[in-house]
């Protein structure tokens, strides 16, 4: 028999693009659409459902549109914008997909999902602009919290229960290339900001290894900062790439590392620094070797000395950097090992079948939450 | 049935007909043997616990002007959110009501003031059916921000809030939608209604003196105070006396108003300003008069007063064309049609001190008429088979909970101050 095809609203304050926002939690949710259209072969479709100063909405690929809606007034923190027009766009939808669920925009989407009475699922990705909604217990407003890892999901404090989907990478579009370049650097890829720790990767790159620092620099400081401390070691910044450079330097990487920290260099101190870490699964599906600080959720990710490695202190750090620098088929054997996992746990395919079968479930009728609550 | 009826304001607190209509329909469909239970605001001041009348709801109080404007700016927009949209407070009140009273029905009266649509909302929630009494555009009140309409959430308005709107006149149905507010669901034109008991009238003598008239309600130019206060100097211009006596506070306008108004016209010994009086006062007083004037120039949804003049006094209805009241009286039958003009309000009085029109027939008529068709007990019957038929009406969803309705309602309430203190 024939699915009828459900509509799911993925609301997010960001949305992965030039003109919104290039961070992990914004790729995931992009991804997260494409994988359960993709899983699902089209039974599934997704409006992903953000803000702008001008309404707009365009086919991301198949099955997958983003949906760009007026905001009522420019917030002083994109996170909380929100749009009179959102109750009438999620009031198309089957079932509703609230990703920052700790903003003023995540908190408006609960609002209005469970007014409509749809089934509902609340996603953290680590923005934080708004404690409304968490003073107020707003996650019991949700069916199910998605966490992407079970540090994620650790930090939730409410009876709704919790559903772990890790991964969320695009497989397909992150492949080692053929033929693969020569790899001759370290590399890091992701938003420069100090909770990700680069500077501790700088401090421990030893002089004679090269370093690619790559991402967009959101705190004018840091990226000086970073630069400074890059005098006299051979660190190149890359602040502009698209996803194809970004490929291009998974693959000539030796490894990719990922060096979050809890406090930062400003004495800042952090909860979740990295709740998944989407820049090393995405390496990891290039083939580059994953290197993580023990910090957060990385640990979950990573099989040490098998898919990628972990480390603890700079010296570590330091020493590792310089043995896959000098071990080719380490480095090629624990890469291969990377890809495997992540087709096999990670990839996009994976975690959007998972996501369908917890939707699935939400939107039988005895699954509903007014069955549970009467 | 068990009938929850929701009000902003109730007897003894009145501010205008809307809520003395609400008691009058309370009483006649407990008379019909139903339990009613009165939700309503807190009095303004002390007032004697009545049986079946809960006043916990709080009320907003944006009206005195006086107050708002020594608030700061921010505090004016956070009370005109709770006015309208959402106040959490008033939400749990109302869930712990229906926890406790289980409704089969609530029968909505004025919620302006109390966060109206929060309410609305909370009914839907709580799988309440309702029938939503239209005594004015208070579903437009309700998807407005600072007076005006949000688009947006007047189209979700519509698309949520099924349920039976009785209003008090077509026009006030198309005003409301006009604001782009929609009214979906069932809609039905029930008119107001006046209470008690028809009583003999003092027979009138042939009248030898001036034209006794009266308006009562809020004073205020826009119920066409002034018109008719120009249209007294008019009449006497032509050597023909009306006295005018006015009853109500006066709004909207300064003190020196209404004093230099009078001056002006020449007319202060023939207008009286006597203040507001109780209801019962109101309608003894009525005897004393030949004419109930009306002459609202601005949108006016029904006007109940010239038909309770009409059958507790006698008095002949004197409305202008564009009030609701306009709909269900015919002109020279019932009541006289007037242009919202000084001139045209000062030719009637002219025809009937000059009895070009038989004004006491038409005053008989309309006080008939209202006794037959418009008592509340008249129209008790159809408002109880409205409510009735608004409980079968297939619910939208299962009822939620009382919990998540007082956690929605304590997010929204959040969220819009968060906003309104952001925008500040």
């Amino acid at each position: 028999m024939a699915h009828a095809t459900r509509k799911v609203a993925f609301l997010t304050p960001l949305y992965f693009d030039e003109a919104s926002c290039l961070g992990g939690g914004e790729r995931y949710a992009t991804n997260m659409a494409a994988g359960l259209v993709e899983a699902t072969g089209g039974r599934y479709e997704v409006d992903l459902i953000s803000y702008g100063v001008a309404p707009a909405r365009r086919e991301l690929r198949p099955g997958v549109s983003l949906r760009v809606l007026p905001v009522a007034r420019r917030p002083d923190n994109p996170l909380d914008a929100v749009s009179w027009d959102l109750p009438a766009a999620i009031a198309e939808a089957d079932l509703v997909h609230v990703h920052m669920a700790f903003s003023r925009s995540g908190e408006f989407g609960l609002l209005s999902a469970r007014q409509q009475r749809k089934p509902t699922c609340a996603s953290d990705h680590g923005g934080h602009s708004s404690w409304l909604g968490a003073s107020l217990g707003s996650l019991e407003l949700a069916d199910r919290i998605v966490a992407y890892s079970s540090f994620g999901a650790s930090l939730f404090r409410t009876p709704t229960p919790v559903v772990v989907i890790r991964g969320g990478v695009d497989a397909a579009r992150f492949a080692p290339p053929e033929p693969r370049p020569p790899r001759d650097r370290v590399l890091y890829v992701g938003r420069l900001l100090a909770h990700k720790g680069i500077d501790r990767l700088i401090a421990a790159l030893p002089p004679e290894l090269p370093l690619t620092v790559c991402g967009r620099p959101y705190d004018p400081d840091y990226f000086a900062l970073l630069r400074r401390l890059s005098a006299g070691k051979d660190v190149t910044f890359v602040t502009d790439a698209d996803d194809a450079a970004v490929r291009d330097l998974y693959a000539r990487a030796w490894c990719n590392v990922l060096p979050s920290v809890y406090v930062d260099c400003y004495n800042r101190r952090y909860r979740a620094p990295e709740l998944m870490g989407l820049t090393l699964l995405e390496a990891m599906s290039c083939e580059a070797v994953p290197v993580a600080s023990r910090v957060a959720a990385m640990p979950e990710f990573i099989k040490p000395y098998q898919s990628g490695y972990l480390f603890d202190t700079p010296d570590e750090l330091t020493a590792l950097l310089r043995r896959l620098a000098n071990e080719p088929e380490t480095v090629a054997q624990v890469g291969q090992e990377a890809r495997r996992e992540v087709l096999r746990a990670f990839d996009l395919t994976v975690a959007g079948a998972k996501l369908a079968a917890l939707y699935d479930e939400l939107l039988t009728p005895q699954a509903s939450r007014e069955e549970r609550v009467s | 049935m068990k009938i929850l009826v929701l009000s902003n304001f109730y007897p003894p607190e009145v501010v205008g007909g809307y809520e003395v209509a609400c008691a009058q329909a309370v009483e006649a469909l407990r008379r019909l043997g139903h339990e009613v239970l009165v939700l309503t605001a807190a009095g303004r001041s002390y007032v004697e616990p009545q049986e079946g009348v809960r006043r916990a709801f709080a009320i907003t109080d944006i009206w005195n002007q006086h107050a708002m404007n020594r608030r700061p700016a921010v505090v004016q927009r956070v009370m005109d959110v709770q006015s309208r949209l959402i106040n959490a407070a008033n939400v749990q009140v109302l869930a712990e009501t229906v926890a406790r009273f289980r409704p089969d029905v609530a029968y909505v009266h004025n919620l302006t003031g109390l966060g109206g649509l929060g309410l609305m909302a909370a009914l839907n929630h709580l799988g309440v059916p309702w029938a939503w009494q239209l005594g004015d555009s208070v579903p437009s009140y309700c998807c407005s921000v600072w007076g005006k309409v949000v688009p947006a959430l007047a189209d979700r308005f519509g698309a949520e809030m099924r349920g039976t709107f009785l209003a008090v006149s077509s026009r006030l149905v198309a005003e409301i939608e006009g604001q782009g507010v929609p009214l979906n669901g069932r809609v039905e034109l029930l008119p107001y209604w006046i209470d008690g008991q028809a009583a003999p009238l003092p027979r009138r003598s042939v009248r030898n003196g001036p034209l006794k008239v009266v308006s009562a309600g809020r004073l205020t130019p826009y119920k066409g105070i002034d018109l008719l206060i120009e249209a007294v100097g008019l009449v006497r211009e032509q050597g023909w006396s009306v006295e005018l006596d006015l009853i109500g506070a006066i709004a909207d306008v300064d003190e020196n108003h209404y004093p230099a108004l009078v001056q002006q016209h020449g007319v202060d010994d023939r207008v009286r300003f006597l203040g507001p009086l109780d209801h019962q006062s109101l309608i003894r007083r009525y005897r004393d008069y030949e004419m109930f004037a009306f002459p609202t120039w601005e949108r006016e949804p029904f006007g109940i007063g010239p038909i309770e003049a009409a059958a507790h006094g006698g008095c002949l209805p004197v409305i202008s064309q564009s009030c609701g009241l306009a709909e269900w009286l015919v002109h020279g039958v019932h009541c006289l049609k007037v242009a919202p003009t000084a001139p045209a309000i000062a030719r009637v009085f002219l025809d009937v001190l000059e009895r070009r029109i038989d004004a006491e027939a038409v005053a008989e008529r309309a006080r008939a008429s209202t006794w037959r068709d418009f008592h509340v007990d008249v129209l008790a019957p159809r408002l109880e088979q409205l409510l009735t038929d608004a409980t079968h009406a297939a619910p939208v969803s299962t009822p939620g909970s009382p919990a998540d309705a007082v956690r929605l309602a304590r997010l929204a309430e959040g969220l819009a101050e968060s906003l309104v203190a952001e925008a500040a």
